[in-house]
């Protein structure tokens, strides 16, 4: 009887092994490894979180007027630049060139800067969570208002990438 | 190796189990060098057929345990027939056979989690981290296939077992081993994370963010497992505490400090891309002390409790241990251009300082732990003569550290990232160091009059002064932007943050640890007494009159109960029991402590031993604010939880900005 189960363990053990190697097209893990993240999506994503965190702590009263400003001033140049670049074309070995034509850089200097806005608004107290508003497709984040062109929290632009 | 019974059938899936882990390894290695799918997706296969294979083996001895097979000579030695169903299945950890195939189990089964669930980030990561993680369990498939067998067959088979450790057969032993193990095993994900970071040359933290959640996982089991083990001590050893500095207590504790260090200064990384090297080094470290824990238990090298000694097995945790200290180290070294700062600090008083004053004082604490315990050692290497430290020692050292820690639990919360004004920080500082003062000087007057305790007590009540503030002064920044009520105004600050609320939870539990820590050591009182049937004992206020002693048998052990009646303060409050078991397959009986506890105080009442006439010697203790130590305890597991509680999708937008989440929680 033990022989018939161990015999059932190693059909079990031969199946999960054995499987994908006679499934020649079996990609999921080599895909894996093309996905990763470049450090300078987590640069942006830190500045986005620095900016959120010195309006938190003006609020709190644990900054003073002179550095929040000069911190906010600072941050927000940064942020301004990832969301500028963003609609910029990829440099080599960066996430792949969007379909949609980039829109003009004013525009998107416009759109940023009401971005950065709202995101510092969202710091402020205000309630982040707009009802029946989208999420980030990239981050997942709830939108803070519908028809947002780009995310507060990763500064990635609100159309699917390509 | 005979299929007709259990033990053959568990000696061959153990076997396949090594072979499993080894293609694993193999195909992922392979796999990743040729960027062949298939066989990495084989190696994923196998990870899984791994925990399957593990758990079947795990299974079969704990139906041998629980069925009362000798045939099997580790069931033999650490189970009888009589044993209850919670220790026949705790006999899986009661010895080294057992407790290194749950090892193996346990990190099968992360691994198979961390391999098939989706990861926001790191998921890039995942065939390195599991290449990394059959690679240690292949260590321990290796143990228990060839040093340490669980599966031997005894003949002829004995008609009973030797029985459990009766020091062994408590409540306790059925949670604290299990607890310890899921914390030391889980701390092999961060490890593997981290290594799989440099494999793959990433610059950017996607292994912390990753492993955020995973650390906090296995630091709670630690704590839990710490926590647990501590009470244990204090109802059956009875010696009127909780922890004795013992080696192998230290070596549950060392990874607990150096992983506590760890999520402090991850977030640094997180938030400001500082610290790279020094994650790297800490989460080295904490792995490492893991398996030195398990070492220094199974080796035999210090003496302890707790120890199982074998030299042989000890041997090779030490050939592991360097062999896998080498390979992190030669990884860290040729990659360390990964490791480069993206940031400085910006000014000296920041939140980033204070929490790299946090870290230095844990891993320095953790440090001075770690010498001392492998001081017998170096001592008997030095001079010839293995020289043991005693608690004094540790407490010399863990006092002044611990209080300057528990001062850093208050300060942080005040202090920004990246820099602090003198002005602000007055300001922050006016009201909770107000508090304090004031609670201070009402203890003092009461009667508080020890000057370390005194000031204990004061760091406390600026501590809890400083997140009633943060939580106030939170809770009127949502009120003010409008349109929520109190309650949702509290819930949402709280569940949008949950790292930092979770943070500030454990912070409170931790003063209340403290709390215990210093009213037990501090005014702990203790008298013993010598009486007959009828007479009676005071201290602190209790009178205990002797009602006399009974025999009774409860399982293997014959026991023998002393019963007492309590009064406090001329007011009859309740009967106790302080008991004396005898086991057969031991020559010590185990103590066993009547405790009447409150939030003040508990009354602890050692039965020392007892003549003909039933006179009995007693020792009376008393342990003040006891109880917060527990009660503290319980919430750092609720608040580690909370914090480790993925968000609502509302929530990660806010927790993902990091709008202070944890950024403000030290």
């Amino acid at each position: 009887m033990y022989a018939v189960v161990l015999a059932l363990a190693l059909v079990i053990v031969l199946y999960l092994i054995g499987r994908p190697l006679f499934r020649p097209d079996w990609d999921e893990e080599a895909q894996l490894l093309q996905g990763r993240v470049d450090a300078s999506e987590m640069e942006r994503e830190r500045v986005f979180a620095a900016l959120v965190e010195v309006e938190n702590d003006y609020q709190m009263n644990k900054l003073s007027e002179a550095d929040y400003q000069e911190l906010k001033r600072q941050y927000t140049r940064q942020a301004l630049e990832y969301l500028k670049n963003s609609a910029s074309p990829s440099p080599a070995g960066m996430r792949p060139a969007r379909r949609k034509p980039r829109p003009d850089l004013k525009q998107v200097e416009a759109e940023a800067e009401a971005e950065v806005a709202l995101a510092l608004g969202a710091a402020a107290g205000r309630p982040a969570a707009v009802p029946g508003s989208l999420y980030c497709p990239h981050c997942g984040a709830e939108m803070l208002s519908v028809g947002q062109k780009f995310c507060h929290v990763c500064g990635r632009p609100q159309r699917r990438e390509a | 190796m005979n299929l007709a019974n259990l033990n053959g059938l568990g000696t061959v899936l153990l076997v396949v189990g090594f072979f499993v882990a080894f293609w694993a390894v193999a195909a992922y290695v392979v796999g990743l060098r040729t960027r062949n799918g298939s066989l990495m997706a084989s190696g994923r296969g196998a990870v899984l057929a791994l925990a399957f294979v593990l758990t079947m083996t795990v299974l079969i001895l704990w139906g041998q345990f629980i069925g009362s097979d000798f045939s099997n000579r580790y069931v033999a030695e650490h189970s009888s027939t009589d044993l209850s169903l919670g220790y026949k299945i705790s006999g899986l950890w009661a010895g080294n056979e057992g407790s290194l195939l749950l090892w193996a189990w346990l990190l099968a089964l992360y691994a198979a989690v961390v391999t098939f669930i989706r990861h926001e980030e790191g998921q890039e990561l995942l065939p390195f981290v599991s290449t990394i993680l059959s690679a240690i369990n292949l260590f321990f498939l290796f143990i228990v296939n060839f040093l340490s067998r669980p599966f031997v067959a005894l003949s002829p088979v004995p008609p009973e077992g030797m029985g459990l450790n009766p020091l062994l057969q408590d409540p306790g032993m059925v949670i604290h081993p299990p607890m310890l193990y899921l914390g030391y095993v889980g701390f092999a994900v961060p490890f593997a994370f981290a290594m799989a970071s440099l494999l793959a040359n990433q610059r950017g933290g996607a292994w912390i963010k990753a492993t955020r959640r995973w650390t906090l996982v296995a630091w709670l089991f630690l704590s839990i497992g710490i926590i647990f083990g501590a009470e244990w001590a204090y109802v059956v050893l009875g010696w009127g505490g909780y922890w004795g500095w013992d080696p192998v207590e230290n070596a549950s504790f060392l990874p607990w400090l150096t992983g506590t260090a760890f999520f402090h200064s991850m977030m640094i990384q997180e938030r400001r891309g500082m610290l790279k090297g020094w994650n790297m080094a800490l989460i080295i470290i904490t792995f490492m002390l893991t398996i030195f824990g398990t070492y220094l238990t199974r080796s035999g090298v210090v003496a302890s409790v707790h120890a199982f000694g074998d030299n042989v097995l000890g041997m090779w945790f030490l050939i592991f241990m360097l062999t896998s200290l080498a390979a992190a180290l030669y990884l860290i070294i040729s990659r360390r251009h990964l490791l480069r700062e993206e940031h400085q600090f910006e000014a000296v008083v920041s939140k980033e300082s204070s929490f790299l004053l946090n870290n230095l004082i844990l891993v320095g604490l953790a440090f001075a732990v770690f010498f001392g315990t492998l001081y017998p050692l170096t001592s008997g290497w030095l001079t010839g003569n293995k020289v043991a430290v005693g608690p004094e020692y540790y407490n010399a050292i863990a006092a002044p550290m611990g209080t300057l820690l528990i001062l850093l639990i208050g300060i942080c919360p005040l202090i920004p990232w990246r820099r602090a004004s003198v002005r602000n920080l007055m300001e922050n500082f006016l009201y909770p160091f107000a508090v304090a003062a004031v609670i201070t000087v009402v203890l003092f007057f009461a009667g508080i009059r020890k000057l370390p305790a005194l000031a204990a007590f004061g760091i406390i009540a600026f501590v809890l002064a400083t997140i009633a503030m943060e939580f106030f002064r939170g809770v009127r920044v949502r009120l003010k932007s409008g349109g929520e009520s109190l309650p949702t105004a509290v819930w949402s600050m709280m569940s949008r943050n949950r790292r930092r609320w979770g943070g500030y939870t454990v912070h409170i539990a931790v003063t209340l640890i403290v709390l215990g820590i210093v009213g037990s050591s501090s005014y702990q009182v203790s008298k013993t007494y010598t009486v007959g049937i009828g007479q009676t004992m005071s201290l602190g206020g209790y009178t205990l009159t002797y009602k006399g002693l009974q025999q009774t048998r409860q399982g293997q052990a014959e026991v023998v109960l002393a019963d007492l009646d309590v009064s406090h303060g001329g007011k009859a409050v309740g009967k106790l029991r302080s008991q004396k078991e005898f086991y057969p397959n031991s020559e010590e009986p185990t103590t066993r402590v009547g405790i009447r506890g409150s939030y003040k105080e508990d009354l602890y009442v050692i039965l020392n031993g007892w003549e003909q006439d039933q006179t009995a010697n007693f020792k009376l203790v008393i342990n003040p604010l006891m109880a917060w130590m527990w009660i503290g305890w319980y919430i750092l597991a609720v608040g580690t939880v909370f914090a480790a509680w993925p968000a609502g999708r509302a929530a990660a937008a806010v927790q993902h900005q990091g709008s202070a989440a944890m950024a403000q929680s030290d």
